[in-house]
C-alpha cells in the first residue's frame, strides 16, 4: 500500500461547512467531461463537476459519497473539492430525495418549449443530484 | 421631592421595559448562535472559491479578459447596501448608513454616478427620506435567507453589469468579528478582483476541463452569488451580535436606574414619615404649654 507520503490530502468545501478532511489514497470524483480517477502526483487539473458520486479511500477502506455540482482542483499531492451540496449515505432520507426526483423528472418531461435555457439546466441538476443521492443510499 | 406615588410609578415602568429588553437579548443570543454557525461554515468555502478563481484568472494570458474581470472606468457605479429590517441593535444600522452616506458624496464629487440597491427596510428608509435614488430594493430578504437569495441578487446585478449599465459593483455591509464588534466593509464585488501573489509563471498550468473560458463563466458568477450570500449571512450574524449588546446595555442601564429610583423613593418615604413625627411632635409640645 502506498506510503504516507504517497497520499492526497483530501478536502471537500461545501456553504454549509468543510465536509471532508482527510489524506486518501485514491479518488474519484464525476468531473463534466467524464468519470475521474486520482491518484498520488496527478499532474495539475481543474475540472468542473457534476453531481453524482464521489468515492475515496482511506486506509485501504473504500467510501463513497454524493456531491452536487462544483469544482475540483488537483495538484501532486491535493485533492480540493468546491461543491454546492453533500451527502453521505446515513444522511440520505431515501422518500424525501425519490420526491424530489419524481418531482424533476416531471417538470423535466412536461418542460415548455424548447430544452435548454438555464431554468432546464438547473431541472437537470436537481434530477442528477437527487440520483447521485439514492445511489449511495442504496448501495 | 417628588411624591411617592408617581416614584412607584416610574419603577414599575423601567422593571417592565428591562423585561422586554432581557427577552430581547436572549432571544438575539441564541439567533446569535445559529447566525454565527452559518457564517463560520460558509466562510472556507468562500476563500477557496477565490483562490480557485484566482489561480484561473492569473493564467488567463493572453486570451481576451473575462468581462466580469475587465476593468472599467468607473462612471456608474453600483452600491449594494446591507442593513437589517428591524431597529434596536445599537448603531448597527446607523453605522451602515454613515458609511453608505459618504462613500455616495465622495462619488459625487468624483462626477461618478451612483446607482443604489437596498437590501433590508433601515437602509432603504434611510436613504430615500435624504432623496437619494434607489435603483432596486429588494424586499423580505430576512425572512428566509438561503442561497437562492444570493443568487437572485447577484443575477439582477451582473446583468446590469454585462450589459454595461453599471462600471462597478460595491457591497457595504457589516463584517462579523465577534457579538461585541462589527466592521462596516466596503467591498469591491465587481469587477472581481483577484487574490494577489499567485505566480503563474513559477507554477505549472493546469489542465483545465472542459476549457478555461468554460470554466471562467461559471465560476465568476457563483463566485458573486457566493459573496453576495455571505455579506447577507455576515451582516445577520452582526445584526444579532449588535442588539445582543444593545439590549445587554439597556438591561443594565434599566438596572441601575430601577436602583437610583428606589433610593430616590426611601428617601422620600424617610422624610414624610419624619415630617410626620415632627408634626405630632410639635402638637404634643403645645398641648403640654
Amino acid at each position: 500500500m502506498a506510503d504516507s507520503s504517497h497520499l492526497l490530502d483530501l478536502t471537500v468545501a461545501t456553504p454549509m461547512g468543510v465536509k471532508i478532511k482527510t489524506r486518501a489514497e485514491s479518488v474519484q470524483v464525476p468531473g463534466v467531461e467524464g468519470e475521474l480517477g486520482i491518484l498520488p502526483d496527478h499532474l495539475p487539473l481543474l475540472s468542473a463537476l457534476k453531481p453524482g458520486v464521489m468515492r475515496y479511500i482511506e486506509k485501504g477502506k473504500d467510501f463513497m459519497v454524493a456531491v452536487d455540482r462544483g469544482y475540483v482542483e488537483v495538484g501532486p499531492d491535493r485533492v480540493r473539492l468546491l461543491t454546492e451540496g453533500f451527502a453521505n449515505s446515513t444522511q440520505v432520507e431515501v422518500a424525501v430525495v425519490e420526491k424530489e426526483l419524481a418531482q424533476a423528472e416531471e417538470q423535466l418531461k412536461n418542460f415548455p418549449s424548447l430544452c435548454e435555457g438555464a431554468e432546464y439546466d438547473e431541472l437537470k441538476r436537481a434530477a442528477a443530484w437527487a440520483r447521485a443521492r439514492l445511489a449511495i443510499a442504496t448501495s | 421631592m417628588a411624591n411617592l406615588k408617581q416614584i412607584r410609578k416610574r419603577i414599575a415602568s423601567v422593571k417592565s421595559t428591562q423585561k422586554i429588553t432581557r427577552a430581547m437579548k436572549m432571544v438575539a443570543a441564541a439567533r446569535l448562535r445559529r447566525a454565527q454557525e452559518n457564517i463560520t461554515n460558509l466562510r472556507p468555502y468562500a476563500l477557496q472559491t477565490l483562490e480557485l478563481l484566482s489561480s484561473v484568472a492569473a493564467r488567463a494570458g493572453d486570451e481576451e479578459i473575462h468581462p466580469l474581470l475587465a476593468r472599467r472606468d468607473p462612471k456608474r457605479v453600483m452600491l449594494v447596501v446591507l442593513t437589517s429590517d428591524r431597529g434596536l441593535a445599537g448603531a448597527f444600522n446607523a453605522n451602515i448608513n454613515k458609511a453608505a452616506y459618504r462613500f455616495i458624496n465622495q462619488l459625487k464629487e468624483k462626477e461618478s454616478e451612483v446607482l443604489l440597491c437596498t437590501i433590508g427596510r433601515k437602509g432603504y428608509d434611510f436613504l430615500r427620506r435624504r432623496n437619494i435614488p434607489i435603483q432596486k430594493n429588494f424586499r423580505d430578504i430576512y425572512q428566509k435567507v438561503d442561497s437562492e437569495k444570493g443568487r437572485e441578487i447577484g443575477t439582477t446585478v451582473i446583468q446590469a453589469y454585462s450589459e454595461n449599465k453599471l462600471d462597478a459593483v460595491y457591497l457595504v455591509y457589516n463584517e462579523f468579528k465577534s457579538a461585541i464588534s462589527q466592521k462596516v466593509v466596503m467591498e469591491q464585488l465587481l469587477p472581481i478582483t483577484p487574490m494577489e501573489g499567485i505566480d503563474a509563471a513559477s507554477s505549472i498550468d493546469f489542465i483545465y476541463e472542459p476549457n478555461k473560458r468554460a470554466l471562467l463563466d461559471t465560476l465568476l458568477p457563483m463566485y458573486v452569488h457566493g459573496e453576495i450570500f455571505r455579506a447577507l449571512l455576515e451582516s445577520i450574524a452582526s445584526e444579532h451580535g449588535a442588539r445582543m449588546t444593545a439590549m445587554d446595555n439597556a438591561t443594565t442601564n434599566a438596572g441601575e436606574m430601577i436602583d437610583k429610583l428606589t433610593l430616590k423613593l426611601n428617601r422620600a418615604r424617610q422624610a414624610a414619615i419624619t415630617k410626620e413625627l415632627m408634626e405630632i411632635i410639635g402638637g404634643a409640645e403645645a398641648l403640654k404649654g
